[in-house]
């Protein structure tokens, strides 16, 4: 069974162009999914339909079976489906660590013995312990990432969602972050990665590309860098390997298409 | 820095002041500053100044920390000091100076009147020192929760207070930021007349309208996202409860009030 | 002629518990691009803050083109030469218009009115942006993010600076912004503007700049030429701090026996240099 079924979803802000084009997409429990686009392409707006920030403007979206067009699931929707955005300091609610972490499970009505078990879990799991009763505005854009998602594992969901939640980061902060999910997918959470970052594809066990509000590709990492040629067209890089394997390809040298390091170098040494 | 803001400035550290109930802190320094206005003589004027210098003792907060969070007041507070000291007459005089005279009504008045206004802001200060804004937060709006019945949305008004208090240093930052960037341009903050530099303003105060919009879309995004759909419902991770600490506070206050109006009437 | 920090150190006054810049000596060359590498906290902004004396030094000295950052009567002069672009430049734009806000800096630093419209096109177009009395006369919050940081990048053209100090000019673009604000500024330093450029991206680095600082800690570890810097991967990996991805392709294969000669840290590099391998071994041997 999916966890989320969107079902040829159209969507536009206002009056302008179609931002969302008759897009459908189902996830798998478990599944650890990166979207690319360049900006505008409509991914942002997608993730923002999958905890009900957006509704459709036709189509429909379920999540967990719910549907986001009834209000009275937007709650339990957006318990099970954690959203990390892109600014760091705009998600913090307080100034204290602790204290912003408990407020998702304060909104549920959590008891407060089960608060304070979840917020000390939550610390623990993003490694912050040393920061728990510090200022959010003393930490670094990396740490504060780590907070915001230790305020959504607090909230117990199945699926979360990173909305380009490692675009301000330095390279160590965005890698720390990468881990992190993949460490989290591990524990068996759903993950959804938007970026336009190429590395942070690798990691995935599924790609999508979306270009003016449709989906582009769908496939394995490999499958989609296939395309690379044309995903340069679209605005968006390729991985070094595939940049390379094209700038020897105009050097007279044919490689096979690889997307690690050391598969392409053991490739090199034996052609050279 | 021309931006530095010390509202709601805490001052982390662990001390029996800091671990007191916020709501006694409120009502102690509210009772505290209404005290001051019937400290007239120049023993109850020690007499009050002891209790302070006591109490940030006990705080734990260098004393130079809270020198540094009443420096922005401190302009007004000798100002309405020497309008005291030169308006004030009655009394022996006891220096004439040109046009102005000093007399000694207006020495007492000078005294008084600045010492009344210090020991107003030092005691205001102490809370916001000793209590993080979580608290005086949950603080506010359990004590204006009786108001709710009322129509008052003290849930709300806490919240839009918390939320401001947790933007102070983003905002000051941003200020910073921004003024060094026109000032990268050509703008030239220190000299030009009135006119100008008020022109100035324009340059920063538009960005920085424009960057709040976007943290308050931001913020508003995420808050959604975490299920916040106003206060109903909603529990509380910080428990505020009176304890032992509390009542002894109290007692002492109690005490220290008794002493104040036996020394008003006595002496 | 050139940027000359001379034993600079900067403190955040006199309780801080480290300084931001420690003894710091170096001179950039006119007409050069050098990139600043380091983590957050390094001291590499203060440091780009000195340039154009938005910053002056708790002690030391800081000279452009000869004249003292220190000096408050060479203030004006240095704001005029040193461009400084901020982190999110675009977050800086006020003015109703565009043409207004481009106009701004000039403004400022004595320009004559009927001068403006000719530096404002002129900033653009250098900008490879076409000043249409349309897009000068839209509101610049009405445009683009990628839009909005070439309107405030010509707005920094417009005081038609010698030097460039910009801080992360790339953040927060999608790659292809990324490579367009990339060739941009190359383009400006091929026109002979001197830029020292903050970036955490080592491959933007080796495409664009040939001179790089490493800072950590507030003191200025090494200055010198890219492929200088970049072939010491172990200096750099102790402080934290990576290399190109070519420059790893070619150790690697260096590693597995496959020696391509000279260092390399460009894709363009690496690809030449293994297709001449592949040709013929390198050096005739």
């Amino acid at each position: 069974m999916s966890i989320l079924n969107c079902r040829e979803i159209n969507f536009s802000y206002e009056d302008k162009e179609r931002v969302l084009d008759n897009l459908s997409l189902s996830l798998e429990p478990g599944s650890y999914t990166v979207i690319l686009g360049h900006n505008g392409s409509g991914k942002s707006t997608l993730a923002r339909h999958i905890n009900a920030l957006l509704l459709p403007d036709s189509g429909s979206v379920e999540v967990f079976g719910l549907s986001t067009s009834s209000e009275d699931n937007w709650l339990e929707i957006r318990r099970n489906a954690g959203m990390v955005f892109q600014y760091p300091d705009d998600q913090m609610v307080t100034s204290v660590v602790r204290d912003d972490i408990a407020f998702g499970p304060e909104n549920l009505g959590i008891p407060r013995d089960e608060i304070i078990e979840r917020v000390e879990a939550a610390i623990e799991a993003v490694e912050m312990q040393d920061f728990a009763d510090a200022d959010p505005s003393d930490l670094s854009g990396g740490q504060k990432q780590r907070i915001a998602i230790a305020g959504i594992l607090a909230m117990r969901p199945k699926l979360i969602i990173f909305d380009e939640a490692g675009a301000m980061l330095d390279p160590q902060g965005r890698q720390d972050l990468s881990d992190r999910m993949k460490s989290l997918n591990e524990q068996g959470y759903t993950i959804i990665h938007i970026t336009h970052f190429i590395e942070d594809a690798l990691e995935a066990s599924r790609v999508l590309v979306l270009d003016e509000g449709k989906i582009l590709y769908d496939g394995s990492p490999q499958e989609v860098f296939e395309h690379s040629d044309h995903l340069k067209e679209l605005g968006l890089d390729a991985p070094f390997s595939i940049n390379l394997i094209s700038a020897l390809k105009a050097r007279g040298i044919d490689l096979r298409v690889t997307l690690g390091q050391d598969e392409l170098i053991d490739q090199l040494v034996e052609v050279l | 820095m021309a931006f530095k803001v010390t509202i709601g400035q805490f001052y982390n550290t662990k001390s029996i002041i800091h671990k007191l109930d916020p709501r006694i802190k409120i009502l102690v320094s509210f009772a505290f500053m209404v005290l001051v206005f019937f400290a007239d003589s120049i023993v109850l004027n020690v007499y009050i100044a002891l209790a302070l210098l006591a109490l940030i003792y006990l705080s734990k907060v260098p004393l130079k920390v809270v020198l540094k969070a009443i420096r922005p007041v401190f302009f007004f507070l000798v100002l309405a000091g020497l309008m005291n000291l030169f308006f004030v007459q009655g009394g022996n005089v006891l220096a004439n100076l040109g046009p102005i005279t000093i007399s000694e009504a207006g020495l007492n008045a000078f005294f008084i009147y600045t010492f009344r206004f210090l020991f107003l802001v030092v005691a205001g200060t102490l809370v916001a020192l000793t209590t993080n804004p979580i608290q005086l937060t949950d603080a506010l709006e359990s004590m204006l929760s009786p108001l709710q019945k009322l129509g008052l949305p003290a849930h709300e008004l806490s919240m839009m207070l918390s939320i401001a208090l947790r933007f102070i240093p983003t905002f000051s930052k941003e200020a910073e930021r921004i003024i060094k960037a026109q000032s990268s341009r050509g703008a030239d903050f220190e000299s030009g007349n009135l006119i100008e530099r008020v022109k100035l303003f324009i340059p920063i105060i538009v960005p920085l309208f424009a960057s709040s919009m976007r943290h308050a879309d931001n913020l508003a995004n995420a808050m959604d996202a975490r299920c916040y759909t106003g206060g109903e419902g909603r529990t509380h991770y910080r428990e505020l409860a009176i304890d032992k600490r509390d009542i002894t506070a109290l007692i002492i206050c109690a005490i220290y009030l008794l002493v104040f109006i036996a020394l008003k009437i006595y002496l | 002629m050139s940027i000359v920090f001379d034993q600079v150190s900067y403190t955040y006054g006199p309780n801080a518990p480290y300084q931001a810049l420690n003894q710091v000596s170096c001179t950039i060359e006119l007409g050069s691009f050098s990139g600043i590498i380091g983590h957050t906290g390094s001291g590499k902004s203060t440091f780009l803050e000195h340039i154009n004396g938005l910053k002056t030094p708790s002690s030391g000295k800081v000279l452009i083109n000869g004249l003292d950052t220190s000096n408050k009567e060479d203030k004006k002069d240095i704001r005029k030469l040193v461009g400084f672009v901020a982190q999110n430049p675009e977050h800086q734009l006020f003015a109703e218009t565009v043409f207004d806000d481009i106009a701004f800096g000039p403004l400022h630093t004595g320009a004559k009115e009927e001068e403006l419209t000719s530096i404002v096109e002129k900033s653009l177009r250098r900008l490879e942006v076409e000043p249409t009395a349309e897009l000068l006369a839209s509101s610049p919050f009405d445009l683009s993010g990628g839009q909005q940081r070439r309107i405030a990048l010509a707005g920094i053209l417009a005081m038609e600076p010698q030097i460039l100090a910009m801080d992360e000019p790339l953040a927060g673009l999608d790659p292809q912004g990324r490579q367009q604000v990339l060739k941009l500024c190359q383009k400006l330093n091929n026109e002979g503007i001197t830029i020292v450029m903050i970036s955490h991206s080592m491959d933007e680095i080796a495409e664009v700049a040939d001179h790089i600082i490493v800072m950590n800690k507030g003191e200025l570890i090494e200055h010198g030429r890219v492929e200088k810097i970049f072939s010491e991967p172990e200096k750099l990996k102790r402080l934290g701090l990576d290399i190109p991805e070519a420059s790893k392709y070619y150790f690697e294969l260096k590693k597995r026996g496959v020696d391509l000669g000279d260092f390399v840290y460009t894709l363009d590099q690496l690809a030449d240099a293994i297709a001449a391998y592949k040709v013929g071994g390198v050096d005739g041997i």
